[in-house]
């Protein structure tokens, strides 16, 4: 179900991301905690457990088990869980649908005597196996393993073949214990207080070495870092450090460790310390290698040019971005992604890098790619107000007071509004008048009639201080000590929003 | 006051990319006070003719264009100025539509400036080769293209500059401005509409999202920035461009240009030529071919013979005119149709020639004469229908076979001299066969002369709702969800119907935004045109080529043309059009006749039938009609037994009686009343008993109120045409009410009440909403007669041929055979052993005798024409299968096929038990491979080992003992595989538990008392929701002893509305109502009847 499909049913609905590594992670954990009740537990399809019940013999002990198992998994949420037991692990999950008894046991030997009644769309078959079975007459399993099964060999694929055996109990399925997950962590109980952080670099470039070797020796990267900090067992600092790259180079480590640190001092002293690789990947060899092009002689101008012959997974780059990122925080460093909307704050959006290869951006392929052909310059030309400029946006966007010349018509024609006025005259700037020396005609931009309604008039206007408040701003600030920090002449995004009916400035080229 | 004319306007013909019809444009160009308008779709001038009409209707300025797209996707604006222009346009339109790949049209510019005379260019939209140079910078590119096109069309080129509040645009359009200062080049402001007001802006952006195949939040810059594209009045583009009124003003100049009005065309007829060979099997004389010819008839008029014998070749004049001819042929006919010509056949005849010579209308008579006689060659059976049934000329010409002489039909329905257009002769031919007509047509007068015409298909509810919700972002279920609760119906009805409650009852927040809009996208979307598709069976023919008059495209069908127009807006410029269409009826009766004939050697002509036998009227009395052409629907099976035809004419009345004109003006009932004597025969003024005496005293026929308003309001002959114009056309209720005023008017100066004239006048705007001529009414209603002869004296013929004419009438094949084994018809199942690719007829060897019907394949589902052509080759080569392994070796049919055969029961002969057949057919699919060593190991793994310990051979098969199939499963299976069964009807299964519950049958219904109530089950085979009923449905219920119908009052419908529209099955309790030995159950409940072991699942005909 879509988004907009389930709102249509419910308009108040809240979208949440969808996380199968949180599926997963959960039917781990509670595989863990199902030892309690089996020594052999294994995980099958999301919500699917093997249990290991032998050690029962069938003695009556299997009704507590199955009443313990259902109460362990109910303190974990899972409220409607479902048991069968069985001989062989088909019967078993036969039996675990039975919509009578949240448990239903199978005597033992009765495995085949228990499938026989039932149908065969309990069998693992393909769709149009089973259609065929039963446009034959086989309708149950009893029915199906009548039949001998060299006389399906002929006729049906290996799925009826495997599903025979199944049928008749024989199913290899068997619980196993749980394997043992590696763990890459260390701790350090320094036994005096410390707060130096040369020493606590000291400690963890030991701790690092021993980790990235252990990494090594799996084959492992690292991809996010756990730190914890005791003060005689109280724990009073955790920072889990995503890293912008995976990694298993101690020194890079560490750096990263120093940079988190200097950004975020520890608020006191510590006794010991934890760190684990909380997240790690396998190592990933085919890695590229920083190359600048022959076209640039410097790094600067490589940088200015926008940086896009750059090759950003370069160690140096990599400790660059990953610095900005340990500083200023994960969503802090972004990339942009092209988007094909009209509206300048949708046209493009900003991707947090560490998630920018997950975007799913909606974008016209068709739309970039004409585009993109299409020569574009940076050089100043004469028709063009804002030549080579970056447009610093005002988020969100700043209602200012316009003026208009008293003769000046208002225009305006049909779907925009009646009250649409034409090219203001003066501006209203963080509480100064401007006078608006040249301007655009507006790009008008109306749309997304089918969400929240968008029309928006933009101009691009060139303003200058009007002289009398200049002087006035300047007195005032010469009387209070300051230098005015704007500038007299700037180039902004005017727009008028036609919904709202007030005027913005939604950014200042620069 | 400034003045401006809007020369770039996109109707919805620019499919998908438009969002208004043309007359809405030219509604809104009127009350804008536009000085013109230009229409310029997208390749495409489909919306010309209803952009003509509406513009002469209020006088405004209409021009023809086009954008049309060259070879490098640039476009370009053309208006027509003159008729050249206009042959010109319609030229390049039909090469950028004929030339390349359908649904990408595109001209070369060595194409477009070969057909330049005429037209004025406009250098386009910013698609357009000039503006697109500019907008990346190539000026010298730009101004190359602009000296290519001045070059050749000097002065009639103008630059093309708009102003949509657009920055790029802007920059384009000062560039613009600035070349044609330079270059002395005229430019023009258009404003490129795309919808008629600001608020059609919603659907704009719908449509560009259905054209792209995307969501609305997907679509990004394929939707325009904003909502600029509307027509704008003349002050808000002079206030827009008020800096520069030049190109407003030169706006004025190319309309003034533009005096080519679509109303100018004459398409002449296409020259008339036959061969030696058909000229003798005609009975034309050589003398008659070199006979000399008076002096005032000119070249043009003689017909020209073929020189070879196909038809293809080199074409001399002959000594004979058109009229001429025609005359010959008519007198030999009716030699042969009249056993007496008398003074009255030789009046009216004449009268008739005279008129047509006199209308130049003589080629067309031989044209339809021509395409009569070749299918009557090739023995295809063919009838003409519709008004020409009043022709006595006809009806010699063997177009018809109804005597309008003997009927007293009124001629001026066909044909009268204050006619402007040309008459409509619609052909009825056996719908299998009728490709081989039209390929003739298409090969005698040549791809370049003759087209089919289109059929332009707009939005109805569902698929409004079903469009509509796709593009709002609703999944695919949902969408059908909506487009089921949408029903039937108008996009209008549909967006009301889900506003009023329709959202909520299929659980929809109608909170939510996008909830909201949908209806409003819905209702947006009525009427808007889809897509074209090709009309059943309308032809045009033209002595000019007809891409010059019209741009003609290729169909998707192989071998088919099409025109741009639809079949109702060729009118308007009198092109010549023939009605060739398929009827079912006629290849039953083609194939009834043939096997009548095969198979007791008897050769009916259904001409010479004996019209009185008390027989056949007494099984129409009964309503024993199922599968008889015409009376076999559930209303007329209600009205038969009360009408109780006794004569011909009964037939004609009872087909004209059951249409929507008659039931709307409250006809029906009086009729019937009068007729059985219950009440008394008075007609509303003195002076319309002679005009309504055969029908009691109310108008039935069109015929009848052309006679009445000529005699009644003192019509003129072109106001009755105009009268009958406006009673035959779909979009005339407008025009029928405007009539009616006149009607009124002249009746009240004639004496008529206020009583009368009201009511005539109600009953005359009925039938503008469907009406009958009598002479249709006749040509049908020896159809009727004759199916019903065939049904009554030889059913398994019958049967065995409705079958194979499939898909036809009203009743599904499992109906037909229901009905026919109560008739004592045998029917036997579907048998490979026996059965050939359609039903046949076999001896019955049982002590009852006669002729049994055995299914054909054809009714297997899955098998298509793939699968016949493969069956037919291995007959053709093997002859009938004798096994199971014959079958699978040889039939050629896939694997799914055979399977599907095999549950169908179709091994029986071959291999009793489909079961047993099935798993046979699986083991011989999938041969085993010999494989010995591994078999055993396998065998012994799964412990296959015998009581001695030995293990078993693999390839050795025991066999094997499946579950038998009961006899409902036989059932449910045929109905799954084929839709029918010749089996135990399904309800027979019910019968123990519908009697134990006190629940009748069918027949049971008849033995009750009127009034009582009753409950009956049955399977439901028809759903029925006439426009005319007022919101009533009416149900068919079957089981197997009859048939029951059940009316649901629209209240009630609505409370049971699932259950009705989803169960097969159902339990009905109500109200009995017995009159006349009509039996309906007024419905008060409904419940589905219990599931059986097996799901079951009728087919049924649903709201047709």
């Amino acid at each position: 179900m879509t988004f907009t499909e389930a709102r249509a049913v419910c308009s108040h609905l809240v979208w949440r991301e969808y996380d199968d590594k949180f599926y997963k992670s959960a039917q781990k954990k509670l595989a863990r905690e199902l030892i309690a009740a089996s020594p052999r537990v294994s995980t099958g399809e999301s919500g699917l457990f093997f249990f290991d019940a032998e050690g029962f013999n069938r003695l009556g002990g299997e009704n507590k088990l199955c009443r313990d198992v259902l109460k362990l998994v109910s303190r974990h949420g899972f409220v409607d869980g479902h048991i069968g037991l069985a001989d062989c692990a088909f019967a078993a999950r036969v039996a675990s649908r039975s919509k009578s008894k949240r448990w239903y046991i199978v005597n033992p030997g009765c495995d085949t005597a228990f499938l026989s009644p039932l149908s065969i769309d309990f069998l693992p078959v393909t769709e149009e196996a089973k259609g065929s079975l039963k446009e034959l007459g086989i309708k149950t399993i009893g029915q199906f393993t009548e039949v001998p099964v060299t006389s399906y060999a002929g006729r049906f694929d290996q799925s009826v073949l495997i599903a025979y055996d199944l049928a008749c109990g024989r199913d290899s399925t068997q619980p196993a214990l749980p394997p043992v997950e590696k763990q890459f962590q260390c701790i350090i109980d320094i036994g005096s207080a410390t707060e130096s952080l040369k020493e606590t670099l000291f400690v963890f470039k030991t701790m690092l070495e021993r980790l990235t070797r252990e990494l090594l020796n799996n084959g492992l990267t690292a991809d996010e870092l756990t730190v914890t900090f005791f003060n005689d067992n109280d724990k009073f600092d955790e920072r889990t450090i995503k890293l912008i790259r995976s990694s298993h180079n101690s020194r890079f480590l560490l750096d990263v460790l120093r940079l988190s640190l200097e950004s975020k001092p520890l608020i006191r002293e510590f006794t010991a310390v934890h760190l684990s690789v909380s997240r790690f990947s396998r190592e990933y060899f085919e890695q590229k290698k920083a190359t600048i092009s022959k076209d640039f002689s410097s790094r600067e101008e490589l940088l200015l040019s926008g940086g896009d012959e750059l090759d950003d997974s370069s160690e140096p780059v990599m400790l660059l971005l990953q610095r900005f990122m340990t500083r200023l925080g994960e969503d802090a460093l972004v990339v942009p992604v092209l988007n094909d909307q009209y509206m300048p704050e949708q046209a493009g959006i900003w991707v947090p890098v560490v998630n920018a290869s997950q975007s799913t951006t909606p974008v016209n392929e068709e739309f970039i790619q004409r585009f993109s052909d299409v020569k574009t310059t940076n050089q100043s030309r004469k028709d063009c107000l804002m030549p080579g400029l970056v447009l610093k946006r005002h988020t969100p966007a700043m209602p200012v007071f316009v003026q208009f010349k008293d003769n000046d018509s208002k225009e305006d024609y049909g779907e925009i509004d009646s009250k649409t006025p034409f090219k203001p005259a003066a501006v209203t700037y963080r509480g100064q008048w401007y006078h608006v020396n040249q301007v655009t005609t507006p790009e008008r931009i109306s749309g997304m009639w089918w969400e929240k309604p968008v029309r928006k008039s933009y101009y691009v206007a060139l303003i200058e201080k009007k002289p009398e408040f200049a002087a006035l701003s300047r007195a005032g600030y010469k009387a209070a000590g300051v230098r005015s920090i704007l500038p007299n002449l700037m180039t902004v995004l005017l727009v008028y929003d036609h919904q709202e009916r007030g005027w913005y400035v939604e950014g200042v080229f620069d | 006051m400034p003045r401006y004319a809007e020369l770039h306007c996109h109707s919805a013909f620019s499919f998908l990319d438009g969002a208004s019809n043309p007359e809405e444009l030219a509604y809104r160009a009127k009350q804008l006070g536009l000085a013109a308008l230009a229409l310029t779709d997208h390749d495409d001038l489909g919306g010309i003719p209803r952009f003509a009409h509406a513009a002469r209707e209020i006088s405004l300025e209409a021009i023809v264009g086009a954008e049309l797209t060259l070879e490098d996707e640039s476009h370009i604006i053309v208006l027509v100025k003159d008729l050249t222009g206009y042959r010109n346009l319609c030229a390049l339109v039909t090469i950028a539509r004929s030339e390349v790949d359908r649904g990408n049209p595109r001209i070369t510019y060595d194409q477009f400036f070969s057909r330049a005379q005429g037209l004025i260019a406009l250098s386009g939209c910013p698609h357009g080769a000039i503006p697109t140079a500019l907008a990346s910078g190539e000026t010298l590119v730009a101004r190359r293209h602009l000296k290519r096109f001045v070059e050749v069309f000097s002065e009639d080129f103008f630059l093309e500059v708009g102003h949509h509040y657009i920055t790029q645009e802007s920059l384009i359009t000062r560039q613009m401005i600035e070349i044609a200062s330079s270059t002395g080049t005229p430019w023009v402001v258009t404003n490129n509409v795309h919808y008629a007001g600001s608020e059609k802006r919603i659907m704009h952006d719908v449509l560009t999202c259905l054209k792209h195949k995307v969501t609305l939040p997907q679509a990004g810059r394929r939707l325009r920035p904003n909502g600029s594209w509307y027509m704008k009045s003349a002050d808000e583009m002079a206030h827009m461009w008020r800096h520069n009124l030049i190109g407003i003003k030169n706006t004025l100049l190319v309309a003034e240009r533009c005096q080519f009005r679509l109303g100018w065309l004459e398409p002449p007829l296409p020259s008339f030529s036959f061969t030696d060979a058909v000229a003798k099997e005609s009975g034309i004389s050589i003398s008659l071919l070199e006979a000399p010819v008076a002096a005032d008839i000119k070249a043009s008029e003689m017909v020209l013979l073929d020189e070879n014998n196909d038809g293809n070749g080199n074409k001399r004049p002959t000594q004979v005119s058109y009229p001429g001819l025609l005359e010959h042929l008519v007198w030999s006919g009716a030699a042969k149709r009249y056993d007496d010509i008398t003074d009255v056949h030789r009046k009216q005849l004449n009268h008739e020639l005279s008129l047509i010579n006199k209308l130049k209308l003589a080629p067309y008579f031989l044209i339809m004469w021509d395409i009569v006689r070749f299918a009557r060659s090739q023995g295809i059976a063919v009838q003409g229908r519709g008004s020409a049934a009043n022709s006595a000329i006809c009806y010699c010409l063997m177009i018809t076979a109804v005597d309008p002489i003997a009927m007293d039909l009124l001629f001026e329905r066909f044909l009268s001299e204050g006619r402007t257009e040309p008459p409509d002769i619609d052909l009825d031919i056996a719908h299998q066969e009728r490709e081989i007509v039209l390929q003739y047509v298409y090969e005698k007068y040549g791809r370049a002369h003759a087209a089919m015409v289109c059929e332009v298909i707009t939005y109805r509810g569902r698929s409004a709702t079903r469009d509509a919700a796709r593009v709002m972002g609703f999944s695919q279920e949902q969408a059908d969800l909506l487009s089921r609760e949408a029903r039937h119906g108008e996009a209008q009805d549909a967006a009301a119907n889900l506003a009023n409650g329709g959202l909520e009852r299929l659980g929809f927040d109608i909170n939510d935004r996008r909830v909201k809009l949908l209806v409003k996208v819905i209702e947006g979307l009525h009427q808007l045109p889809r897509h074209r598709s090709i009309h059943v069976g309308g032809f045009v023919l033209s002595g000019q080529p007809i891409g010059e008059i019209v741009p003609v495209e290729n169909a998707a069908m192989d071998k088919r043309t099409v025109i741009q127009w639809d079949k109702d807006d060729i009118d308007l410029v009198g092109l010549i059009k023939i009605d060739l269409l398929g009827l079912g009826m006629l290849t039953m009766l083609q194939e009834g006749l043939k096997l009548v004939e095969k198979h007791r050697g008897l050769s009916i002509d259904i001409g010479k039938l004996n019209m009185t036998d008390p027989a056949i009227y007494a099984m129409l009395q009964k309503a024993d009609t199922v599968g008889v052409f015409q009376v076999e629907s559930r209303a007329q099976m209600n009205i038969l037994p009360k009408l109780r035809p006794t004569c011909f004419y009964d037939i004609i009345v009872s087909i004209a009686l059951i249409r929507p004109g008659p039931i709307q003006g409250n006809i029906v009932h009086p009729y019937l009343k009068r007729r059985r004597g219950e009440e008394k025969v008075e007609y509303l003024h003195p002076s319309l008993e002679p005009i309504l005496k055969r029908t009691l005293g109310v108008p039935l026929f069109q015929e009848q109120g052309m006679k009445l308003a000529v005699t009644a309001a003192d019509f003129t002959a072109s106001e009755a045409d105009q009268l009958r114009k406006v009673m035959s056309h779909k979009r005339s209720k407008e025009k029928m009410a405007k009539l009616c005023i006149k009607l009124a008017e002249g009746m009240q100066k004639n004496g008529f009440t206020d009583a009368a004239i009201k009511t005539i006048t109600h009953q005359l705007q009925a039938f503008a909403n469907y009406g009958f001529p009598e002479s249709h009414a006749a040509s049908f209603s020896l159809l009727v007669y004759a199916s019903a002869h065939l049904k009554l004296y030889y059913h398994s013929e019958f049967c065995c041929a409705i079958l194979n004419a499939q898909p036809m009438g009203f009743y599904s094949p499992a109906s037909l055979i229901r009905d026919a084994t109560h008739h004592g018809v045998k029917v036997r199942p579907v048998d490979l052993a026996h059965s050939y690719w359609n039903c046949t007829l076999e001896e019955d060897t049982t002590s009852s005798g006669g002729l049994a019907v055995r299914l054909g394949l054809r009714f297997i589902d899955g098998l298509g024409n793939r699968s016949s052509a493969a069956l037919e080759q291995s007959w053709k080569v093997g002859g009938i299968f004798t096994s199971v392994e014959d079958v699978v070796s040889r039939s050629g049919l896939m694997p799914s096929d055979l399977k599907f055969l095999a549950k169908a029961g179709a091994f029986e002969t071959l291999c009793p038990d489909r079961r047993q057949a099935l798993w046979r057919v699986l083991s011989l699919l999938r041969p085993k491979k010999s494989m010995p060593l591994l078999e055993a190991l396998v065998a012994e793994d799964r412990g296959g080992v015998d009581e001695n310990g030995r293990i078993i051979d693999c390839l050795y098969e025991a066999p094997v003992e499946l579950p038998l199939m009961s006899e409902l499963e036989e059932v449910v299976s045929d109905y799954r595989t084929m839709g029918l069964s010749t089996g135990k009807h399904p309800m027979s299964f019910y019968r123990s538990w519908t009697k134990a519950n006190k629940i009748h049958s069918c027949l049971d219904l008849y033995l009750q008392e009127d009034g009582e109530e009753v409950a009956v089950a049955g399977g439901i085979i028809c759903r029925q929701r006439p426009e005319t009923a007022k919101g009533f449905v009416f149900l068919t219920l079957e089981d197997e002893t009859g048939m029951a119908n059940v009316i649901i009052k629209p209240k009630l419908f609505e409370i049971y509305r699932q259950v009705v529209l989803n169960s097969s099955l159902i339990k009905v309790e109500g109200l009995l109502q017995l009159e006349d030995g009509v039996c309906n159950v007024i419905a008060r409940h409904f419940e589905a009847l219990p599931p059986l072991k097996e799901d079951l699942y009728l087919p049924a005909r649903n709201f047709h």
